[in-house]
């Protein structure tokens, strides 16, 4: 994880997913600000031009503007491609049972190889495109779960598909979030109500 | 159960080092004996280490299950008595793991958001952890650790000095509630007043902790 995914856009110019790491530092490739993790959960950024300014990550945090989607004021297509990023994806392939002392304790996943492509989310999918063979193609309402984990974010899909993707150059939040404002909006066009929680398993109200 | 307790020891005497001051208050708040529930905020991946190491009671800690991904870790976790869930799908064997240690009497410790903060605020709690909590009808002994977000949050992967502060309140109690139709109603009022709770404790480890 770095800055970039709690700082999902830029403080200064708003730009979102636009904070990068350079160095020790993380850079703002539209401003050019420079962030940097300083004392405690402090972060201190300079802009271009200005005077270093350091505040606690929740301030920082605060002060980010709402997810939207892109065509949420004009009430927009649902095939309308809201977010695209490289990613690299791992699958559940499958469980392991958790065993101590001789007794059951449950069971834990065991990913397959690592496959980068192409994730793409639109108002009616969530689609992968690994740079070799077929793509992934999963409709938003097949989802039942979203949630970050330490190093990405997973999503599960009707059926038992289980993803962890990776964010080489986006923000781990900012797909979250956005992919939680998708489904918060196909639920509530389709009469299916407001949904309250993404984990375990979506749940609406 | 030796580990456990030699682990407790090593953080206890090893956090000053490379941490900072670790400052309880609520210890007396544990029941002695008997079973409870310890449910409590969740900012870093510090939190159980810390909590476990200066709760009296041995705790057996819910964990995602991809912290028991290799084999030694599994064997480090399972003599740290914790038990995996999956997160993302309702996890009835980590439900009964916990019920099963609530019914022989011992703690079962729960971090409610689920997850750890982006930004050190409290976050929603899980509604599968107050189902749980109203099914069980044992003590709910609410905590609040501070500062541990300060040493290491989630956005970066360093560990800096931080002072720390836990604080466990007073125990709660609701009834067991083992019919869904009779526990459903009251799961946004029992997740309400528990978070104000934990909220209020996290306002006192903070000034515990000193800003």
């Amino acid at each position: 994880m770095a800055i970039r995914d709690l700082l999902w856009a830029c403080p200064f110019c708003r730009a979102t997913d636009a904070i990068q790491a350079r160095g020790k530092a993380e850079v703002c490739t539209h401003c050019g600000a420079r962030f940097r993790r300083a004392a405690g959960a402090e972060i201190e950024a300079w802009p271009v031009g200005g005077q270093p300014v350091r505040r606690h990550a929740a301030e920082w945090a605060a002060e980010l503007p709402p997810v939207r989607l892109p065509d949420e004021e004009q009430g927009g297509e649902s095939d309308r491609e809201y977010r695209r990023t490289v990613a690299v994806a791992r699958f559940v392939v499958g469980f392991e049972p958790v065993r101590a002392r001789g007794h059951y304790l449950g069971r834990v996943e065991r990913f397959g190889p690592a496959v980068q492509g192409t994730l793409v989310l639109t108002g009616e999918a969530l689609t992968f495109a690994p740079a070799d063979g077929p793509a992934h193609r999963w409709p938003l309402e097949t989802v039942t779960a979203v949630q970050p984990s330490s190093s990405g974010l997973q999503i599960r899909v009707r059926g038992g598909t289980v993803v962890l993707f990776r964010f080489p150059e986006a923000s781990v939040r900012l797909w979250e979030e956005t992919i939680q404002a998708a489904l918060r909006r196909l639920y509530r066009s389709m009469g299916w109500g407001d949904i309250v929680e993404f984990q375990p398993r979506i749940s609406i109200q | 159960m030796i580990l456990y307790r030699l682990c407790q020891g090593i953080v206890r005497a090893g956090w000053p080092l490379v941490g900072g001051r670790l400052r309880v208050r609520g210890t007396e708040n544990i029941p002695s004996t008997g079973p409870f529930l310890l449910i409590a905020n969740h900012q870093s991946v510090l939190d159980p280490i810390l909590i476990q190491a200066v709760c009296p009671r041995v705790l057996h800690t819910m964990a995602k299950s991809t912290q028991f991904a290799s084999p030694p870790m599994r064997w480090l976790m399972a003599q740290l008595q914790s038990f995996p869930v999956r997160r993302f799908q309702i996890d009835p064997q980590a439900v009964r793991h916990a019920l099963r240690r609530l019914a022989e009497g011992q703690g079962v410790g729960i971090y409610i958001e689920g997850e750890r903060s982006w930004d050190g605020r409290l976050q929603a709690p899980r509604r599968g952890t107050v189902r749980l909590i109203l099914r069980a009808g044992v003590p709910v002994v609410p905590a609040a650790i501070a500062g541990s977000y300060e040493a290491w949050p989630r956005w970066d992967r360093a560990l800096r000095r931080s002072d720390v502060a836990i604080v466990f309140g007073q125990p709660l109690r609701w009834p067991a509630m083992v019919d869904r139709p009779e526990r459903e109603p009251m799961v946004d009022a029992t997740a309400s007043e528990l978070m104000s709770r934990i909220g209020d404790l996290l306002n006192a480890a903070t000034r515990l902790r000193g800003r």
